[in-house]
């Protein structure tokens, strides 16, 4: 149990900034996760800390001690790897047992720590096999025992779930949050899942370009995102650059002090309603045409484009009226301006509202 | 994001290792040939620089025309392996052979017999008083004599053709199927499909097994020493020129062996050139199917593939069955017996001790040091480990002889004076077989995922510890099967020993040659069949240990 904090951290291959300026601070307990598309610097700050990578400048400060020059083995840092990693020479028990042979346990400790372990990630009936003899599932938990039962001051996973299929990283992205928060271990996970990320995370970083781009609560993350990268690489979102205070001609009412020209405005496709009669008090209607329906079970989704060719995806519930509009089709989009939020034009302009 | 990843856990112990093979090779490896390399500039008499050892090379008869015959027994020994080792590959690939299997275990054990044995066994066959020429001569037929230029090529050919047809039939294997049904349905098909398409796609295969021809070929000293007669090659007059230049400066004999080291590093460069523009990405192959054989086309493709296979194992057939014939002395007196075990018992109990001895010293140090050269070259990207890979071909290059002389001219005075010893035969084996050994480990290694050495570091194992209980077991197949591989080479090693052998360091391989030369063929027999034994044993071993069996022979 640690709190960490990462101060200045810089790192660069050539002319390549992997990192630049990176300062976190990591509550104790806090399930931390950074984010972002491949490349981002992610996983290159993440075995920073593990020390598998050197940094070139800055502090990686663990309750209160700089481990950043420390060789990777003595930093005592947990790490669960993407591709799990599990010694296939071994056994399961062998495998959790590693770590505790080399800080010297006392062997009744080692072995009631490991059947402990196992029991809390459901693997006690696996102990004596080995690792072949298992699914991706569970050799993952294997990994999360091997690191958790050494009692690392920290716990890093690299993308944990992302070679399991679809259900069971459902599944057990439930069960890491529940034994990560029931020993309260600071734990900082890499993933370019934003749903992932989401649903398991005290605090999301949102990285790109090796720089952070926000670091928030998940709900702040998805309703107030910093800037138009966060918009747009969390959750889906339609941006639609703003002409003269406009869209296609239709003006859009804007907080004072906000441009006309020059910024996009963001409208989740949730926000978003597809209006045959008279649009509700309030709404600001565009005129559009059907491109596609596509009907998933919990709800529909539409793509359409507006009359100046700007294409927009909207979420709807589903409704069978909706799914018998035939392609090419003309109707009107309906959003509620308060809930559209307005970007500066680039990959990571400002918020403006 | 693999490689250089281990870098800051690892400064001191893979840092300290780093260095400690860059001193190695340079010890045992660099210089070695560089003092081969000045000695070639220097005056005999004198000792001052001069030219006049490379231009006597080229410009006096004795010189020139061994580096005439070098190159035409090397070139025509490598046409002549292309053209026993592709059609066999061919045949294989596409075909339902029976027996294949058998076929290929052939191939390797030709490879793995070393060319001196085929030598004199072929005299044994073909020669002025061989088994064949007598029967023939019985009936009034003349053969061709079977010493000087055709025998050595017959020989090289035959030696070498398993290069060739294990490194093509795994390319012909590797064809998408898909690429030569898109020739067919262009309309190219037959004949022309294979010169066009198929051919050309295994280019790259059988020009890299011909330079391995090559390079053997102009680098053996057996085969010409025993079979040659009148033909001189490079290293059968640098053995010559050391020898009478015993105790003086071996100049002649050290520029002999940087003209041969220069026609093998430009062999390679060449074809290096040729490859340069032919890289074919290979995509997740569609393998073909091998088609049925019937009547007359199965006859004759069965008939070209034995006879190809066994053609390269008569040598190994004649020196079994020779060791078993009766003998008195050097004549062998009708019958069978175990005369010729029961001589190898009382004359030679020495050199079969001191082959196995040797081979399993150099093993042993194979084993280890090319664990952690594999571990360097694999895991640490950085531009030092690209070197060391690069550098793991260099003893490929040397002719055993060259790097013999180049030991003796190097480690021959005060404290690092080897000259004689064990020691030395053990060290030339060492470095001469080191890349087999790295090359093996290395490719296994290249499985290993570097995130398992990666857990056991987080987990607080140092890079020493992690290296000794996660990879070593992992990659313990690899060391094995190179182990096995430079076993092979290291038992079978003449050309390097018989420079520098003494009375007390006489090996297999040596006895044999000196009883070949002093007419004593049943000895030589009996010691053949002894190396011809072990070597299959460890032929059994790495194909049963291996799942790539005939690849790791290559």
């Amino acid at each position: 149990m640690a709190d960490v904090h990462l101060k200045r951290v810089r790192k660069s291959y050539g002319n390549v900034m992997a990192l630049s300026e990176i300062n976190i601070e990591i509550p104790t307990g806090t399930f931390f996760t950074l984010l972002g598309p491949s490349g981002c610097g992610k996983t290159t700050l993440l075995r920073a800390i593990a020390g598998f990578h050197t940094h070139d400048s800055g502090e990686i400060v663990v309750n209160g001690t700089d481990i950043g020059k420390l060789p990777a083995h003595r930093r005592n840092v947990g790490m669960v790897f993407q591709d799990y990693a599990i010694f296939p020479h071994v056994t399961v028990r062998e495998n959790v047992a590693f770590g505790l042979k080399e800080r010297k346990v006392p062997r009744a400790e080692i072995t009631r720590r490991v059947d402990d372990i196992l029991e809390k990630v459901q693997l006690a009936a696996y102990a004596d096999r080995m690792p072949h003899a298992l699914s991706g599932g569970q050799q993952q938990r294997v990994g999360l025992a091997r690191a958790l039962v050494v009692q690392p001051t920290l716990l890093l996973m690299d993308e944990p779930l992302s070679n399991l299929d679809a259900k069971l990283r459902v599944d057990l992205r439930r069960e890491l949050r529940a034994v990560q928060q029931s020993m309260d271990m600071t734990t900082v996970y890499v993933t370019h899942d934003q749903e992932e990320a989401l649903a398991m995370s005290d605090t999301v970083c949102v990285m790109y370009g090796g720089v952070i781009q926000q670091a928030a609560a998940p709900w702040e993350i998805y309703h107030s995102p910093a800037n138009r990268f966060v918009a747009a690489f969390v959750g889906s979102n339609n941006f639609i650059p703003l002409v003269n205070g406009t869209i296609a001609g239709v003006p859009v009412p804007l907080a004072p002090g906000i441009p006309g020209n020059g910024a996009e405005l963001a409208l989740r496709p949730e926000n978003l309603q597809i209006v045959t009669g008279t649009p509700p008090e309030g709404m600001v209607t565009l005129p559009a045409t059907l491109d596609q329906v596509a009907f998933t079970g919990r709800e529909v989704s539409v793509a359409l484009h507006l009359e100046n060719g700007q294409e927009v995806q909207a979420i709807c519930a589903p409704d069978p009226a909706l799914l018998g509009l035939p392609r090419g089709a003309r109707t009107q989009l309906a959003f509620d301006p308060s809930r559209a939020q307005v970007f500066e034009s680039g990959v990571t302009g400002r918020r403006l509202s | 994001m693999t490689g250089g990843s281990l870098r800051l856990s690892a400064p001191s112990f893979w840092t300290w290792i780093m260095i400690a093979a860059c001193v190695m090779l340079g010890v045992l490896l660099f210089w070695p040939i560089l003092s081969v390399f000045i000695i070639s500039f220097e005056d005999a008499d004198t000792g001052r620089f001069t030219l006049e050892n490379y231009i006597q090379i080229f410009t006096r008869r004795y010189y020139v025309s061994a580096l005439t015959n070098t190159l035409i027994v090397g070139v025509a020994g490598m046409l002549g392996a292309c053209l026993l080792g592709v059609p066999l590959a061919f045949c294989m690939s596409r075909f339902q052979l029976r027996g294949r299997t058998l076929i290929s275990t052939m191939a390797v054990l030709t490879l793995v017999s070393p060319p001196f044995i085929g030598a004199y066994a072929w005299i044994m066959l073909l020669g002025n008083n061989g088994a064949i020429t007598n029967a023939l001569g019985a009936i009034g037929i003349d053969i061709p004599s079977i010493y000087g230029m055709a025998g050595i090529i017959l020989i090289f050919s035959l030696k070498f053709f398993p290069f060739i047809y294990l490194m093509t039939e795994n390319a012909l294997n590797g064809i998408n199927k898909s690429l030569e049904d898109a020739a067919e349905n262009l309309g190219c098909s037959g004949w022309r499909r294979f010169r066009k398409v198929t051919l050309p796609l295994v280019f790259p295969a059988v020009s890299t097994g011909a330079i391995i021809s090559f390079v053997l070929s102009i680098a053996d000293f057996g085969t010409p020493a025993i079979i040659g007669r009148g033909v001189r090659t490079l290293s059968t007059i640098a053995y010559t020129q050391y020898t009478s230049e015993m105790g003086g400066t071996p100049t002649m004999a050290v520029t002999i062996s940087m003209v041969m080291i220069a026609i093998s590093m430009l062999a390679l460069l060449i074809q290096r050139r040729m490859l340069a523009k032919r890289r074919y990405a290979s995509s997740m192959t569609h393998k073909r199917q091998r088609a049925p054989l019937h009547g007359a086309r199965s006859v004759l493709v069965h008939g070209v593939s034995y006879g190809i296979a066994l053609a390269g194992m008569v040598p190994a057939f004649v020196v079994i069955w020779t060791s078993f014939l009766a003998t008195n002395g050097p004549v062998f007196s009708g019958g069978f017996g175990l005369d010729s075990y029961r001589r190898i018992m009382a004359e030679a109990p020495d050199a079969v001790m001191n082959s196995f001895i040797f081979a399993l010293c150099a093993v042993a140090l194979i084993a280890v040091v090319s664990s952690l050269l594999s571990f360097i070259v694999v895991r640490r990207e950085s531009f030092i480990s690209g070197l060391l890979d690069l550098i793991l071909m260099v003893p490929y290059l040397v002719p055993g002889v060259v790097m013999a002389i180049g030991f003796v001219t190097t480690f021959n005075s005060g404290w690092y004076n080897l000259v004689g010893t064990a020691t030395m035969i053990i060290l030339i084996v060492f470095i001469r077989r080191l890349p087999y050994g790295v090359r093996s480990t290395s490719s296994v290694l290249r499985q290993v995922k570097p995130s398992i050495e990666e857990a056991a570091i987080a987990l607080g194992a140092s890079p020493a510890k992690t290296f000794l209980k996660i990879t070593v077991p992992l990659i313990m197949p690899g060391i094995i099967v190179g182990s096995l591989m430079s076993f092979i080479t290291a038992i079978n090693e003449l050309s390097s020993t018989l420079i520098v052998y003494t009375a007390s360091t006489v090996t297999m391989p040596v006895k044999i040659y000196l009883s070949v030369v002093d007419g004593e063929f049943g000895v030589a027999a009996a010691l053949s069949t002894v190396l011809t034994v072990s070597t299959g044993l460890c032929v059994f071993l790495v194909f049963r240990l291996s799942e790539d069996r005939e690849a790791n022979f290559v």
